[in-house]
């Protein structure tokens, strides 16, 4: 027996009230030795015997009508196993069926998973009398929650196997479904159990054909469900793969900005993961969209701009990132994706991506030693390199300001300031830089013969300020190193050592297609002691930091040991010079980590960029709506070209706009035109787990394996069917359910009529009540009336007994 | 009442005594004495007082013809006298186990039994009558026969003392062993609860009456018995039997008190139609003032 409210069967405890009354009433036993049991007739002790019968029955219905009554509270039902066959019994059947991307695993008949799970869910069906009902649904991880094909289920059988038969039909083909989606067993099972749970039907039958994946079942618990608030049977229809997994997928990528440069080149690492069961190489490719006229677009409008083919194998389960650059030449938003070649399971091959690359940035560049000689000026060969490309397509807008108009100089829409030389600056442009730093912007240090070490070590480098140390690194010693006034014609007193070839401003340069930094001398240079977080970007030969790098707020500081003239080295006459300083600039420049919400400016759209472009398949994507602007409905092209719309919550006061539209993989672009004609997009990828084929591990304690997943199902209504052959004949067991509350509750009202007149019945036949006129027994005494002889004296008690006797109260 | 003093004895209470020696216990029918006291002995003679005339037969002494009612009559009859006799009186009791009863911190009806026969005994002794004392329970235990004298009293309740609660209560068997040793007409005090089947006892008590004894028979019951008040025994024994009986009894006054009372209507209906002076004796009521009553009821009788 089960109950729908357990918590009631406290009440059963109720039950020991009558048991307690009846003991603390029973005597204990005394003996008690009377003249003479004569009077005690073998009749009436053969009544008596009845009575404490009757008594232990009363005793009984009295505690059964407190235990039932408690159970009836706790609504108790039977369910047992009968067989589908009988056909007494109605059933009602969901199929929940994974659809997840993993289940799109072409198998070694070509068929995938979810055509095969399809198929024999359509057995079931098909097992199901024309009265018994069903319904589908698909338990990938959408927004929206598991997807009912059949709100309610239905008696239309016939529809449901073409259902099941058409799913089966597009998983197989070619295209295959556009979705690729996580997986929700605890969701599916949770949503057709409570399809389930009014239904009418004798056997409630969950069937759940999924491939088990340890990453889909170890989705946390749905809250608020406990064990006993369903009936259903629950059956697992492991589909697996007959055949050892080979499957090679992209389960993350590194990107080297989230706002590119444009002419900046930008790396691109995905990760490749192994998750199949033999080594396997690979050849990786990255593609951006393409324009509309190109001729070598794809089906999706992307072209190929890079491939890497991998002929190392990659072992079984191990992963390994790779990198690939591209350099976008123009700005605006820009799309593609990365893919690695694999035919098994395809949905885990793309990786989708979109930026808004920065086709022009402003940079201030503060010069702390001007000069009216033009190549004396302390930023003359700087910002000769940055317009090497003609000041007209220039995409770098250099501004030269003196260090005591720093404060005043607007810093909006700059992305990058470079502080050339400086040797101090006010406390409050210190501030203001902090400030622009930690909203995303960068900024570059050229030191030179002008720095101050006191400024930059207490200001610029002081840990102890609020969102600690500006810079990455702090001035070690009191003066420059080398010899500062020896001029560039001086044998250098140090070179370019190590430096980190894959730092996107530094790339190339170790093999020499962008030039050679080992031509680069030094005069002098600054000792810098680098903060614990920072990293040494570039070295001397001799191991000291020339460039160092951090992360501050949400922009990025960099610092060079030595000047940008040629006051202190040969660099700025070196080939490398230009190359160097405009992908380090091009670098600084590119937005580190997003820009924030409050610094865009750009309302609707800022959570998306801000936020990361990045979005997972079935992921509700919200957004707010800034105060006292109305809700847009933004309309957005999904992947598929079809139009999809940022809808308003149901809670006005959120002031929030969702869009849950997101299950197919691929770039989704906003249905408007930005300035300069690109539009706003973010990406969606499937989620890296479903790569994993790995099922989870069916232990006899089925509630082992489930039990972090789906808490609220015991192990008696779970079943695994092992063997998907077998399901014909294990589905065989069907579950049924009786409620018995309405019979308790009968059953309690018969026991509380009978039990008064029981009572009653009992005290009247056995046990003499207490009477308000004593009965008497004639006892004739010594005190008889006077006179006559012993005949007239008896006579005269027969005949007239009352003033003769003496009354003997009965009493109880 | 006196309990080790010699000069009052256990069972006769001054008290309850000093309000009875002003009545006499008499007979109600004629019984036979060795002597000429108060009570009117069944041989008629020639005495005193008056009884009777008689058709005179040759061989009578012709000094006790009458001869004024020969003058009347002519015919000769001779006067007859009624010869005063002393009471032979015999106090049966019994002693069965079902006497051992009473109240807690009450008397027990044997005891009370005593206390009855005593003072009968005395007030006999003191109207110069013979009185004897038999004990039974299943059958006749003890018999002294009677006798007068302060010194037969003294023996008397020598033996009352003396009696131990025993054995069962058969009482129709020994009425009957009884009415056949008792040969002369007498008076049989009868002190018993009479438990036993009725009909039985009756007809023991009508053996008596066969044998021309007057019969007083003294039923003793405790209150318990009559009202069955207990409430907190859940087993009851029968102190003669033995017999257990667990059971509630709440359960059983109804039935016990409708068995008693029919058991006390048969013994009384019984007494009534055998003309034996029958009365219940209940412990509960001081029995100097049960005594005093019966007797004064007794005294107006006659």
């Amino acid at each position: 027996m089960f109950f729908q409210t357990p918590i009631y069967l406290v009440g059963l405890l109720s039950a020991a009230i009558p048991l307690l009354i009846h003991l603390s009433r029973s005597r204990k036993t005394r003996t008690l030795r009377f003249s003479t049991t004569r009077f005690l007739t073998d009749q009436f002790l053969r009544s008596y015997r009845m009575s404490r019968l009757k008594e232990l029955l009363l005793l009984a219905a009295r505690m059964a009508l407190c235990a039932l009554l408690a159970m009836t509270f706790a609504e108790p039902f039977l369910q047992g196993s009968v067989a589908t066959g009988d056909p007494t019994l109605s059933r009602s059947v969901v199929i929940v069926l994974d659809d997840s991307a993993s289940m799109h695993y072409r198998d070694s008949d070509g068929g995938t998973l979810l055509s095969r799970a399809a198929r024999e869910a359509v057995e079931i069906i098909k097992g199901l009398k024309p009265s018994d009902s069903a319904s589908v649904v698909l338990a990938g991880r959408r927004a929206d929650g598991p997807l009912a094909v059949y709100p309610e289920p239905t008696t239309d059988l016939v529809g449901i196997e073409n259902e099941l038969l058409g799913l089966a039909e597009l998983s197989n083909s070619a295209e295959g479904r556009p979705e690729a989606l996580g997986t929700d067993i605890p969701g599916g099972v949770l949503l057709a159990e409570r399809m389930l749970a009014d239904r009418e039907e004798s056997s409630h039958e969950v069937y759940v054909f999924s491939d088990l994946q340890q990453r889909g079942l170890a989705a946390p618990a749905l809250a608020g469900e406990t064990e006993g608030s369903f009936d259903s049977r629950v059956v697992f229809v492991p589909v697996q793969p007959t055949e050892p997994v080979s499957n090679l997928g992209i389960t993350a990528v590194q990107y080297g900005a989230s706002r590119p440069m444009a002419g900046i080149p930008f790396s691109i690492r995905p990760h490749i993961r192994n998750d199949g069961a033999s080594p396997r190489s690979c050849t990786i490719s990255l593609h951006v969209r393409a324009d509309a006229d190109a001729d070598d677009a794809d089906e999706e409008g992307y072209r190929k701009v890079a491939e890497q083919v991998v002929n190392d194998p990659l072992e079984p389960g191990r992963w390994s990132v790779f990198t690939l650059h591209h350099i976008f030449h123009s700005g605006g938003w820009q799309s593609g994706y990365v893919a690695v070649e694999d035919e098994r399971l395809t949905a885990d091959n793309r990786r989708y991506f979109c930026f808004e690359v920065l086709d022009a940035v402003n940079v201030i560049a503060v010069n702390g030693a001007p000069s009216s000689i033009r190549r004396n000026d302390e930023l003359f060969f700087l910002q000769a390199a940055l317009a090497a490309g003609g000041a007209d397509t220039n995409p770098i807008k250099v501004t030269s300001v003196r260090a005591n108009a720093f404060q005043g100089a607007s810093l909006d829409d700059v992305r990058l300031v470079i502080l050339a030389n400086v040797e101090t600056l006010p406390e409050a442009a210190v501030g203001k830089l902090e400030r622009f730093v930690d909203r995303g912007g960068s900024l570059l240090v050229f030191l030179g013969d002008q720095a101050v070490p006191a400024f930059y070590n207490n200001q610029l480098a002081d840990p102890s300020r609020s969102r600690g140390s500006l810079l990455p690194a702090r001035l070690a010693g009191s003066g420059p190193k080398g010899n500062p006034s020896a001029g560039d014609d001086q044998p250098p007193v140090a070179g370019v050592g190590d430096f980190a070839e894959d730092h996107p401003a530094l790339s190339g340069f170790g093999s020499g297609e962008t030039g050679r930094l080992g031509a680069v001398g030094f005069s002098a240079y600054w000792a810098l002691d680098p903060t614990p977080n920072s990293r040494v970007v570039m070295a001397t030969g001799g191991g000291e930091p020339l460039l160092c790098e951090h992360l501050y707020g949400q922009g990025r500081v960099a610092l060079f040991a030595s000047s940008c003239d040629r006051d202190w080295s040969n660099f700025p006459v070196r080939p490398a010079f230009l190359p160097f300083v405009y992908r380090l600039v091009g670098y600084l420049a590119q937005s580190a980590g997003g820009q924030s919400a409050e610094n865009s400016g750009n309302d609707t759209a800022a959570a998306v960029t801000a936020a990361g472009n990045f979005f997972r398949t079935g992921q509700a994507i919200r957004q707010a709506v800034p105060v006292g602007s109305p809700s847009q409905r933004l309309r957005v092209v999904k992947p598929d070209r079809t139009i999809g719309v940022f809808e308003s919550m149901a809670d006005p006061t959120l002031r929030q706009v969702a869009f849950s539209e997101t299950d197919q993989p691929g770039v989704y672009r906003f249905d408007e035109s930005g300035t300069d004609g690109s539009s706003r997009s973010f990406a969606v990828n499937l989620e890296a787990g479903e790569s994993d084929l790995t099922a989870i591990e069916l232990t006899d304690d089925l509630s082992a394996s489930f039990g972090d997943a789906l808490p609220w199902v015991g192990p008696k209504r779970l079943v695994v069917v092992d063997d998907a052959a077998t399901l014909g004949s294990q589905a065989g067991v069907g579950r049924s359910r009786s409620e018995l509350w309405e019979i308790l509750m009968w059953v309690v009202l018969l026991i509380a009529v009978v039990e008064p007149a029981l009572a009653n019945w009992i005290t009247s036949r056995h046990y003499l009540k207490p009477r308000t006129d004593p009965k008497t027994i004639a006892v004739p005494t010594g005190r008889i009336e006077l006179g006559g002889d012993i005949d007239s004296v008896n006579s005269s008690q027969e005949s007239a007994p009352e003033p003769d006797e003496s009354s003997v109260p009965v009493s109880q | 009442m006196a309990s080790g003093n010699p000069t009052q004895l256990k069972y006769l209470d001054p008290e309850a005594l000093g309000r009875l020696k002003n009545l006499s216990l008499a007979a109600r029918l004629e019984v036979e004495g060795f002597f000429a006291g108060m009570h009117k002995s069944p041989h008629r003679g020639f005495s005193v007082e008056f009884a009777e005339h008689r058709e005179y037969t040759p061989g009578v002494d012709p000094r006790h013809i009458d001869w004024k009612v020969f003058g009347r009559r002519d015919k000769l009859y001779v006067k007859q006298y009624e010869e005063e006799t002393s009471l032979r009186c015999y106090i049966v009791l019994d002693k069965s186990n079902s006497m051992s009863y009473g109240q807690v911190g009450g008397i027990n009806k044997l005891e009370y039994a005593n206390f009855l026969a005593a003072s009968l005994a005395y007030l006999i002794a003191f109207q110069h009558d013979a009185v004897g004392l038999i004990t039974l329970d299943d059958e006749v235990r003890d018999m002294v026969p009677p006798r007068q004298g302060a010194g037969h009293l003294r023996v008397l309740m020598d033996h009352l003392e003396a009696i131990e609660p025993g054995g069962e209560t058969s009482l129709a068997g020994s009425f009957h062993q009884l009415a056949e040793r008792i040969k002369r007409r007498s008076v049989v005090i009868i002190i018993s609860d009479l438990f036993d089947d009725p009909d039985a006892v009756v007809s023991g008590l009508k053996h008596f009456r066969h044998r021309k004894h007057d019969v007083i028979v003294f039923q003793t019951l405790d209150p318990d018995e009559l009202s069955f008040p207990f409430d907190d025994v859940s087993r009851i024994e029968d102190m003669e039997t033995g017999r257990q009986i667990t059971s509630d009894p709440r359960a059983f006054r109804a039935s016990y008190l409708e068995e008693l009372e029919r058991f006390l209507d048969t013994i009384r209906e019984g007494c009534l139609s055998s003309r034996i002076d029958y009365s219940v004796a209940e412990t509960g009521t001081p029995f100097g003032q049960f005594l005093g009553a019966y007797l004064a009821r007794r005294h107006q009788m006659l």
